[in-house]
Protein backbone atom coordinates (compact mmCIF):
# COMPACT_ATOMS: atom_id res chain seq x y z
CA UNK A 1 0.00 0.00 0.00
CA UNK A 2 1.22 3.05 -0.82
CA UNK A 3 0.98 6.07 1.38
CA UNK A 4 -0.10 9.03 -0.22
CA UNK A 5 0.51 12.50 1.87
CA UNK A 6 -2.43 14.57 2.34
CA UNK A 7 -2.27 18.00 0.68
CA UNK A 8 -4.01 19.97 2.81
CA UNK A 9 -4.80 19.67 6.56
CA UNK A 10 -8.40 20.43 5.90
CA UNK A 11 -8.77 17.37 3.94
CA UNK A 12 -10.78 14.48 6.43
CA UNK A 13 -9.52 11.46 4.34
CA UNK A 14 -6.81 10.26 2.77
CA UNK A 15 -6.63 10.24 -0.95
CA UNK A 16 -5.32 6.70 -1.01
CA UNK A 17 -8.14 4.30 -1.37
CA UNK A 18 -7.28 1.92 0.94
CA UNK A 19 -6.81 3.96 3.75
CA UNK A 20 -10.21 6.41 3.07
CA UNK A 21 -12.25 3.02 3.22
CA UNK A 22 -10.36 2.56 7.01
CA UNK A 23 -11.09 5.80 8.14
CA UNK A 24 -14.55 6.52 6.43
CA UNK A 25 -15.47 2.80 8.26
CA UNK A 26 -14.00 4.54 11.50
CA UNK A 27 -15.89 7.52 11.07
CA UNK A 28 -19.06 5.55 10.41
CA UNK A 29 -19.15 3.44 13.90
CA UNK A 30 -17.39 6.63 16.02
CA UNK A 31 -20.83 8.78 14.39
CA UNK A 32 -22.77 5.77 15.60
CA UNK A 33 -21.82 5.86 19.15
CA UNK A 34 -21.50 9.50 19.46
CA UNK A 35 -25.48 9.86 18.25
CA UNK A 36 -26.51 7.00 20.54
CA UNK A 37 -25.40 9.86 23.21
CA UNK A 38 -26.30 12.66 25.37
CA UNK A 39 -24.19 16.33 25.10
CA UNK A 40 -24.86 15.59 28.68
CA UNK A 41 -23.20 12.01 28.56
CA UNK A 42 -20.25 12.97 26.73
CA UNK A 43 -19.67 16.19 28.98
CA UNK A 44 -19.74 13.51 31.79
CA UNK A 45 -16.88 11.67 30.15
CA UNK A 46 -14.97 14.87 30.64
CA UNK A 47 -15.85 15.62 34.19
CA UNK A 48 -15.33 11.84 34.95
CA UNK A 49 -11.77 11.48 33.12
CA UNK A 50 -13.73 8.79 30.69
CA UNK A 51 -12.90 11.02 28.01
CA UNK A 52 -9.01 11.02 28.01
CA UNK A 53 -9.39 7.11 28.34
CA UNK A 54 -11.74 6.43 25.44
CA UNK A 55 -9.94 9.01 23.08
CA UNK A 56 -6.37 8.82 22.82
CA UNK A 57 -4.17 12.02 23.00
CA UNK A 58 -3.36 13.05 19.44
CA UNK A 59 -0.53 15.38 20.28
CA UNK A 60 2.55 14.91 22.86
CA UNK A 61 1.19 17.22 25.73
CA UNK A 62 4.53 16.97 27.42
CA UNK A 63 6.67 18.76 25.23
CA UNK A 64 7.43 22.37 26.11
CA UNK A 65 5.68 24.91 24.94
CA UNK A 66 7.58 28.36 24.60
CA UNK A 67 5.93 31.07 26.51
CA UNK A 68 4.76 34.61 24.37
CA UNK A 69 5.00 37.59 24.53
CA UNK A 70 1.42 39.33 24.73
CA UNK A 71 2.29 42.23 22.77
CA UNK A 72 2.98 39.71 20.12
CA UNK A 73 -0.60 38.48 20.48
CA UNK A 74 -3.35 38.49 16.74
CA UNK A 75 -6.47 39.66 18.28
CA UNK A 76 -8.76 36.74 16.79
CA UNK A 77 -9.71 37.41 13.17
CA UNK A 78 -13.04 35.86 12.16
CA UNK A 79 -12.43 36.02 8.31
CA UNK A 80 -9.45 34.53 9.20
CA UNK A 81 -10.91 31.63 10.98
CA UNK A 82 -13.75 31.51 8.11
CA UNK A 83 -11.64 30.56 5.38
CA UNK A 84 -9.69 28.59 7.22
CA UNK A 85 -12.58 26.31 7.74
CA UNK A 86 -13.86 26.76 4.27
CA UNK A 87 -16.77 29.24 4.99
CA UNK A 88 -17.85 31.84 2.21
CA UNK A 89 -18.54 35.17 3.82
CA UNK B 1 -20.91 46.72 18.54
CA UNK B 2 -22.49 43.06 18.03
CA UNK B 3 -19.20 40.85 17.02
CA UNK B 4 -16.43 42.71 18.88
CA UNK B 5 -14.96 40.67 21.12
CA UNK B 6 -13.44 42.34 24.86
CA UNK B 7 -10.41 44.11 25.21
CA UNK B 8 -10.49 44.59 28.97
CA UNK B 9 -11.19 42.53 31.70
CA UNK B 10 -12.61 43.94 34.62
CA UNK B 11 -11.14 42.85 38.21
CA UNK B 12 -13.45 42.76 41.07
CA UNK B 13 -12.06 45.69 42.52
CA UNK B 14 -13.98 47.21 39.35
CA UNK B 15 -10.83 48.25 37.76
CA UNK B 16 -10.49 47.36 33.79
CA UNK B 17 -7.19 45.35 32.81
CA UNK B 18 -5.98 44.83 29.10
CA UNK B 19 -6.95 41.43 27.73
CA UNK B 20 -7.07 39.66 24.47
CA UNK B 21 -9.45 37.56 22.44
CA UNK B 22 -7.41 35.03 20.44
CA UNK B 23 -8.09 32.04 18.75
CA UNK B 24 -6.31 28.84 20.25
CA UNK B 25 -4.73 25.40 18.84
CA UNK B 26 -3.14 22.52 20.37
CA UNK B 27 -0.35 24.69 21.25
CA UNK B 28 -2.42 26.74 23.52
CA UNK B 29 -3.89 24.09 25.18
CA UNK B 30 -0.99 22.40 25.86
CA UNK B 31 0.33 25.47 27.34
CA UNK B 32 -2.53 25.98 29.53
CA UNK B 33 -2.50 22.36 30.21
CA UNK B 34 1.04 22.47 31.41
CA UNK B 35 0.99 26.05 32.95
CA UNK B 36 -2.24 26.23 34.36
CA UNK B 37 -4.24 23.37 34.24
CA UNK B 38 -2.04 20.63 35.71
CA UNK B 39 -0.35 22.80 39.00
CA UNK B 40 -3.49 24.81 39.46
CA UNK B 41 -6.59 22.86 38.64
CA UNK B 42 -5.92 19.26 38.67
CA UNK B 43 -4.76 19.23 42.51
CA UNK B 44 -6.88 22.44 43.22
CA UNK B 45 -7.81 21.66 46.97
CA UNK B 46 -11.22 22.91 46.24
CA UNK B 47 -13.82 21.32 44.12
CA UNK B 48 -13.06 22.07 40.38
CA UNK B 49 -15.38 20.59 37.21
CA UNK B 50 -12.56 20.57 35.17
CA UNK B 51 -10.54 18.61 37.34
CA UNK B 52 -10.08 15.62 35.22
CA UNK B 53 -10.77 17.66 31.68
CA UNK B 54 -7.56 17.16 29.37
CA UNK B 55 -7.82 20.07 27.29
CA UNK B 56 -5.68 19.00 24.22
CA UNK B 57 -7.50 15.95 24.27
CA UNK B 58 -10.91 17.81 24.73
CA UNK B 59 -9.62 20.56 21.41
CA UNK B 60 -8.63 17.92 18.90
CA UNK B 61 -11.16 14.99 19.38
CA UNK B 62 -14.01 17.67 19.97
CA UNK B 63 -12.45 18.92 16.47
CA UNK B 64 -12.77 15.38 15.10
CA UNK B 65 -16.39 14.72 16.49
CA UNK B 66 -17.69 17.72 15.59
CA UNK B 67 -16.57 17.54 12.03
CA UNK B 68 -18.38 14.01 11.92
CA UNK B 69 -21.78 15.70 13.14
CA UNK B 70 -21.08 18.10 10.04
CA UNK B 71 -20.14 21.30 12.20
CA UNK B 72 -16.94 22.89 12.83
CA UNK B 73 -15.12 24.03 16.36
CA UNK B 74 -13.61 26.87 17.67
CA UNK B 75 -11.30 27.08 20.89
CA UNK B 76 -10.94 30.48 21.88
CA UNK B 77 -8.51 31.93 24.94
CA UNK B 78 -8.55 35.42 26.93
CA UNK B 79 -5.24 36.54 27.69
CA UNK B 80 -3.68 39.12 30.22
CA UNK B 81 -0.36 40.07 30.49
CA UNK B 82 2.36 39.26 33.13
CA UNK B 83 4.47 41.86 34.55
CA UNK B 84 7.23 40.50 32.54
CA UNK B 85 5.22 41.53 29.57
CA UNK B 86 3.98 37.43 28.88
CA UNK B 87 1.24 36.37 27.55
CA UNK B 88 -1.31 34.29 30.39
CA UNK B 89 -4.48 32.76 28.94
CA UNK B 90 -7.01 33.17 32.30
CA UNK B 91 -10.14 31.33 30.46
CA UNK B 92 -10.65 29.86 27.89
CA UNK B 93 -13.56 27.91 25.76
CA UNK B 94 -14.41 25.46 22.67
CA UNK B 95 -17.68 26.13 21.07
CA UNK B 96 -19.83 24.09 18.31
CA UNK B 97 -20.54 26.09 15.10
CA UNK B 98 -23.60 25.68 13.85
CA UNK B 99 -25.56 23.55 16.89
CA UNK B 100 -29.32 23.38 16.38
CA UNK B 101 -30.97 25.91 18.37
CA UNK B 102 -33.54 24.08 20.49
CA UNK B 103 -35.53 26.87 21.85
CA UNK B 104 -35.91 28.25 18.20
CA UNK B 105 -36.69 25.70 15.26
CA UNK B 106 -32.81 24.43 14.77
CA UNK B 107 -31.44 27.34 13.17
CA UNK B 108 -28.06 27.62 13.43
CA UNK B 109 -26.73 28.26 16.92
CA UNK B 110 -22.79 27.70 19.11
CA UNK B 111 -22.75 25.63 21.32
CA UNK B 112 -20.69 26.17 24.47
CA UNK B 113 -19.15 22.89 25.09
CA UNK B 114 -16.82 23.55 27.73
CA UNK B 115 -15.23 26.91 29.44
CA UNK B 116 -12.57 26.59 32.21
CA UNK B 117 -11.50 29.90 33.88
CA UNK B 118 -7.81 30.01 35.65
CA UNK B 119 -8.43 29.78 39.60
CA UNK B 120 -7.01 32.56 41.29
CA UNK B 121 -3.71 30.84 42.94
CA UNK B 122 -2.79 30.62 39.42
CA UNK B 123 -2.87 34.28 38.75
CA UNK B 124 -1.08 34.63 41.74
CA UNK B 125 1.78 32.53 40.90
CA UNK B 126 2.01 34.40 37.74
CA UNK B 127 1.92 37.67 39.51
CA UNK B 128 -1.69 39.05 38.32
CA UNK B 129 -2.45 41.05 41.12
CA UNK B 130 -6.22 40.99 40.29
CA UNK B 131 -9.17 38.35 40.40
CA UNK B 132 -11.29 38.86 36.78
CA UNK B 133 -14.90 38.51 36.46
CA UNK B 134 -14.23 35.90 34.08
CA UNK B 135 -17.55 33.81 33.82
CA UNK B 136 -19.58 36.71 31.80
CA UNK B 137 -16.35 37.58 29.82
CA UNK B 138 -16.31 33.82 28.59
CA UNK B 139 -19.66 33.75 27.81
CA UNK B 140 -19.57 36.76 25.94
CA UNK B 141 -16.71 35.20 23.90
CA UNK B 142 -19.00 32.39 22.16
CA UNK B 143 -22.14 35.08 21.75
CA UNK B 144 -19.48 37.47 19.61
CA UNK B 145 -18.69 34.56 17.92
CA UNK B 146 -22.40 33.84 16.89
CA UNK B 147 -23.01 37.56 15.98
CA UNK B 148 -19.87 36.86 13.54
CA UNK B 149 -21.00 33.63 12.24
CA UNK B 150 -24.41 35.60 11.29
CA UNK B 151 -26.43 33.55 13.93
CA UNK B 152 -27.65 36.90 15.70
CA UNK B 153 -25.73 36.06 19.05
CA UNK B 154 -28.23 33.06 19.62
CA UNK B 155 -26.04 30.71 22.26
CA UNK B 156 -27.08 27.44 23.93
CA UNK B 157 -24.53 25.19 26.63
CA UNK B 158 -25.72 22.66 28.97
CA UNK B 159 -24.26 23.38 32.60
CA UNK B 160 -22.34 19.70 33.42
CA UNK B 161 -22.90 18.03 36.52
CA UNK B 162 -19.82 17.03 38.48
CA UNK B 163 -22.23 14.97 40.50
CA UNK B 164 -21.83 17.29 44.07
CA UNK B 165 -25.77 18.66 44.28
CA UNK B 166 -24.54 22.13 45.61
CA UNK B 167 -21.74 21.86 43.66
CA UNK B 168 -24.30 21.41 40.18
CA UNK B 169 -26.66 24.15 41.82
CA UNK B 170 -23.67 26.58 42.42
CA UNK B 171 -22.94 26.49 38.65
CA UNK B 172 -26.30 26.74 37.41
CA UNK B 173 -26.69 29.59 39.80
CA UNK B 174 -24.13 31.11 37.93
CA UNK B 175 -25.25 31.14 34.44
CA UNK B 176 -28.56 31.95 35.32
CA UNK B 177 -26.99 35.35 37.68
CA UNK B 178 -25.21 36.55 34.47
CA UNK B 179 -28.50 36.16 32.52
CA UNK B 180 -28.88 33.22 30.72
CA UNK B 181 -31.80 31.97 30.12
CA UNK B 182 -32.99 28.67 31.62
CA UNK B 183 -34.70 25.82 29.65
CA UNK B 184 -37.35 24.76 31.24
CA UNK B 185 -36.94 21.27 32.41
CA UNK B 186 -40.03 20.18 30.89
CA UNK B 187 -39.51 20.95 27.59
CA UNK B 188 -38.31 18.36 24.83
CA UNK B 189 -35.23 19.13 23.34
CA UNK B 190 -35.61 16.86 20.48
CA UNK B 191 -32.04 17.47 19.03
CA UNK B 192 -30.05 16.41 22.27
CA UNK B 193 -33.11 13.99 22.99
CA UNK B 194 -32.69 14.44 26.99
CA UNK B 195 -33.50 17.35 29.05
CA UNK B 196 -32.27 17.00 32.37
CA UNK B 197 -32.77 20.81 33.05
CA UNK B 198 -29.57 22.16 33.01
CA UNK B 199 -29.92 23.44 29.31
CA UNK B 200 -29.36 27.63 28.84
CA UNK B 201 -29.38 29.38 26.16
CA UNK B 202 -29.36 33.45 24.88
CA UNK B 203 -31.71 34.24 21.83
CA UNK B 204 -31.03 37.25 20.32
CA UNK B 205 -32.73 39.51 22.48
CA UNK B 206 -30.67 37.93 25.51
CA UNK B 207 -27.34 38.11 23.30
CA UNK B 208 -28.01 41.78 22.79
CA UNK B 209 -28.80 42.22 26.09
CA UNK B 210 -25.70 40.51 27.85
CA UNK B 211 -23.41 42.29 24.85
CA UNK B 212 -24.83 45.32 26.14
CA UNK B 213 -22.99 44.88 29.38
CA UNK B 214 -19.58 44.59 28.02
CA UNK B 215 -19.24 47.04 25.73
CA UNK B 216 -17.16 49.42 28.23
CA UNK B 217 -14.75 46.37 27.92
CA UNK B 218 -14.79 46.10 24.21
Amino acid sequence: MTNVMRESDQMLFSVSDTERQIEINFVKRLSQLLRERTVDEIQQWAVSGEFNRIFNVLYDETSPVPERQFKDLKPFDYSDWARRNLLKD
Amino acid sequence: MPGTHVQNLQTLAGGLIPAIVTEGDLRDAVYWHQTIHLPFIATSPTFRLDRQWNWPTLVSWTYIIEKIMGRNTAFFQINVATPAGNALPVGQVLVSDGFPFFPGLGEPSIFLWYLAAAPLAALRYHKIPHDFKLLRALVDVAIQFSFQRGYDGRLTLHAASGGVAAEDQNLYDKYYAIGLIPYALHLPIRFVRRNDGRYFYADQSCANRLSKVLDPLR
